[in-house]
């Protein structure tokens, strides 16, 4: 159980005005804000999305802890894109060249800037984990995609997968262990002796795992008649309140403001 | 000879493996006081375990779901390492990497459900696959899977080069345990070795179990929720509860109140039971442990002793 709470971006139990906000409205405020992150240009830009996202830390009474301790395990993402940035990007001051690797101002600040936008962009997709429990996101997914049915996409079929994968995760984390502690119980003591062999040893019974679990919950879904979304009702429908409302017109007025201070910096 | 010394675990704290490794390195007092606060805010998963299982014995382990016991026979191969305290085989102490790699040569752990880990093409290659992490020759490997196969009554000639997904759930689960035999282990610790068998092969495993215990003198930690089969092999039984010892005797000794393993959830022997339920009724037997035949023995003496006339009973005699 150890390794489940390293879960990028797990859901952080507690009241505040986010967790309570639809989770269709928190869906695309989140991918409008990595849009306008993706479009900033300028620190100005990126800086009124920054102010915006402690804001919301603010108001999810997230502790900024949690929130970077969520997106820790990315961060080599983001180490990885500023070193190529600094090696690959040429131009300005040169401060050091040994053979071919010459780091230049431009480079540098290249990849300062590119860290920087990352690093909101990790940001405000963990936002909306450490805030949404994941049944919450599958729904918000499906009825954001139920207009899409009429040119035939399944959006309740896939909403459903996507919840039946995260459902399982853990319990694929929890098997994992058991197969790596039994096999180190039959003398295999590090992941890397036996090569392939050891691989397939711990990989073979999770797949053989993975497919006994997809009959039984096949077989379980068809007992209690399980047919599909047509005409499916929810236990507790989403219903935009007034504070979603708010929101939108919150994240209206961002996305405006931001794209104002672009125009003019 | 497993011997455990007040040891302490807890899930709760993902850094407890290392954090004991550290405390072998710097003892420094500082550590000592953050444990102590440990001891008193923690939710141990196994709390002040003391237990000391001899060589060529038969122990038992009981408790409701959540007790502990897996918590507690993953450390008697070094799987996991205590919080707090230790665990010694044979006299060494078995959080060093090295004393768990020599641990785990001669006791056998056998998992919960072990026929899902099997992963080789064919059954002869799942089984060798622990005697070949020892590095063993070829020749010794094949003769270990020989022996270890033809020990859960399989045939090696006929069934190794099968796949072992082509077998019924009763042979894959002995093709797991040949998996383990092959590595010859002394000691054998049983994760409910039974769970999920139909009960003819749930005998055949008790008896395969018992005879390993009987002529190769293993000694066996057996899980199981069924007392019956506790009380029938068991020479030691311990009883968990919240992650304490919660009784440890012989059978006899544990089972002869059946009340207070009642109080905590647990079932009783059948033959146990009955005695309750006969003591109930105001029929009182001496507090044994009874089998079957034992049991009936003692209720016949005692409604012969009721009912039966002095001269009859010496005419049957």
């Amino acid at each position: 159980m150890q390794t489940a709470t390293a879960i990028i971006g797990q859901y952080y139990p507690v009241q505040s005005v986010i967790h309570r906000l639809d989770p269709r409205i928190k869906l695309l405020g989140s991918i409008v804000l990595m849009i306008i992150i993706l479009c900033a240009h300028s620190y100005p830009m990126l800086g009124v999305e920054a102010l915006c996202l402690l804001g919301i830390t603010l108001c999810a009474r997230i502790p900024l802890r949690a929130l970077l301790s969520s997106i820790a395990p990315l961060s080599f993402i983001i180490i990885i894109t500023a070193l190529l940035n600094i090696f690959f990007v040429q131009g300005g001051t040169i401060y050091l060249a040994l053979g071919p690797i010459i780091v230049s101002q431009d480079g540098i600040s290249a990849a300062l800037f590119l860290c920087c936008r990352l690093l909101l962009l990790l940001i405000s997709g963990s936002m909306l984990t450490l805030t949404t429990t994941t049944l919450d996101i599958s729904d918000a997914c499906e009825t954001l995609l139920n207009p899409l049915k009429r040119f035939g996409f399944p959006s309740h079929e896939c909403a459903m997968i996507m919840g039946i994968a995260l459902r399982f995760l853990p319990q694929f984390i929890e098997e994992s262990r058991i197969i790596k502690d039994a096999r180190t119980s039959r003398g295999a003591e590090s992941p890397t002796q036996g090569g392939i062999k050891a691989i397939t040893s711990r990989l073979i019974p999770l797949f053989t795992s993975a497919f006994r679990h997809a009959d039984t919950l096949a077989l379980a879904m068809d007992a209690r008649c399980y047919h599909g979304g047509e005409g499916r009702t929810h236990l507790s429908p989403l219903k935009l309140a007034t504070r979603d409302y708010i929101s939108l017109g919150c994240m209206a007025a961002i996305t405006a403001g931001s794209f104002l201070i672009g125009l003019i910096g | 000879m497993i011997e455990f010394k007040h040891v302490f675990y807890s899930y709760e704290n993902p850094a407890s493996n290392t954090q004991r490794h550290h405390r072998r390195s710097k003892q420094s007092s500082s550590t000592a006081a953050t444990e102590n606060e440990q001891v008193a805010n923690a939710t141990w998963a196994l709390k002040d375990i003391t237990l000391t299982i001899h060589d060529g014995s038969f122990v038992g382990i009981a408790g409701h779901t959540g007790s502990g016991k897996s918590t507690l026979i993953q450390h008697m191969n070094g799987l996991i390492h205590p919080l707090r305290g230790a665990v010694y085989v044979d006299g060494n102490d078995i959080a060093h990497r090295q004393a768990a790699i020599d641990a785990r040569k001669h006791i056998g752990l056998v998992f919960q459900y072990p026929e899902h880990q099997l992963f080789a093409e064919t059954v002869h290659d799942d089984v060798a696959f622990g005697p070949r992490n020892h590095g063993l020759p070829a020749d010794e490997v094949e003769q270990r899977v020989a022996e270890a196969l033809e020990s859960v009554n399989l045939d090696p000639a006929s069934i190794g080069s099968v796949s072992p997904f082509e077998l019924s759930g009763g042979q894959q689960r002995r093709v797991a345990f040949a998996g383990v035999l092959a590595m010859r282990p002394d000691t054998l610790i049983l994760d409910e070795p039974m769970a999920g068998l139909d009960p003819a092969a749930r005998q055949s495993f008790l008896d395969l179990i018992a005879s390993l215990h009987k002529k190769r003198q293993m000694t066996i930690v057996m899980v199981s929720h069924n007392m019956n089969d506790l009380a029938a092999l068991c020479d030691r039984i311990v009883i968990m509860n919240h992650g304490q010892i919660y009784t440890m005797g012989t059978p006899e000794q544990v089972f002869s109140d059946a009340s207070s393993l009642q109080h905590i959830g647990l079932d009783v022997p059948d033959t146990q039971r009955f005695v309750q339920l006969l003591k109930d009724q105001g029929i009182n037997l001496a507090p044994h442990l009874y089998s079957i035949d034992s049991l009936a023995d003692a209720i016949a003496h005692e409604l012969g002793a009721a009912s039966m006339p002095h001269s009859t009973r010496q005419d049957v005699n």
